[in-house]
């Protein structure tokens, strides 16, 4: 059972680092590469086929895991929501009053805000349950 | 909730570790659950009070805030 934990453990880190590597090469060639727009839609899908396949194995992992990890990655993932959800709701505000910085909020910052939320989220959980 | 989960770790002479052994979860999870911050799921209580060889009643009780 555990070695089957360390597996799945194992995978979803791969899957991690695979999805990482084709969303920075795909943004790479789509801002440097010089392509015909249906190339460029199609580069700029590969990232979601890697990023499912991370998720499913991801999800895979968490449901191997024992109770209280469970729990601790639910509780991240409640977290990370919510600030993701009042950061968007608060830069929309601000972009009513037309005080809008897309060059520490735009696209590309939003996907590392989100995942940094994830882990504050994590770290929150895993102390309210560390030993 | 409280639990006599340290009380019957000591009667078998078991650490966290083994207990997390035997009931198949992490080391982490035997302390957050024997400390009281998280409270296990009824398999999980069942197979702890199984390997200890009680019941859960015994190895769980529920404090008056609880009820």
């Amino acid at each position: 059972m555990k070695q089957v934990k360390q597996y799945l453990g194992r995978r979803s880190v791969v899957f991690a680092l695979i999805w990482a590597a084709t969303y920075f090469a795909a943004l790479l060639l789509l801002k440097y590469g010089a392509m015909p727009k249906p190339l460029s839609l199609a580069v700029a899908l590969i990232p979601i086929v890697t990023f499912t396949i991370f998720i499913y194995n991801y999800i895979k992992g968490i449901a191997a895991m024992d109770e209280v990890r469970q729990r601790i990655h639910f509780e991240a993932a409640v977290i990370g929501f919510s600030l993701t959800l009042l950061l968007t709701m608060v830069l929309f505000l601000l972009s009513m009053c037309d005080i809008t910085n897309f060059d520490w909020f735009g696209y590309p910052e939003m996907i590392v805000y989100c995942m940094l939320f994830y882990y504050i989220g994590f770290f929150i959980s895993k102390k309210k349950y560390a030993a | 909730m409280r639990n006599t989960i340290k009380v019957e770790r000591a009667k078998k002479n078991w650490t966290q570790a083994d207990l997390a052994k035997e009931i198949g979860i992490s080391r982490q999870a035997v302390n957050s659950i024997e400390t009281g911050k998280f409270t296990p799921s009824t398999l999980l209580a069942l197979r702890m009070a199984k390997v200890f060889e009680t019941t859960v009643e015994i190895l769980f009780q529920m404090e008056e805030g609880n009820i």
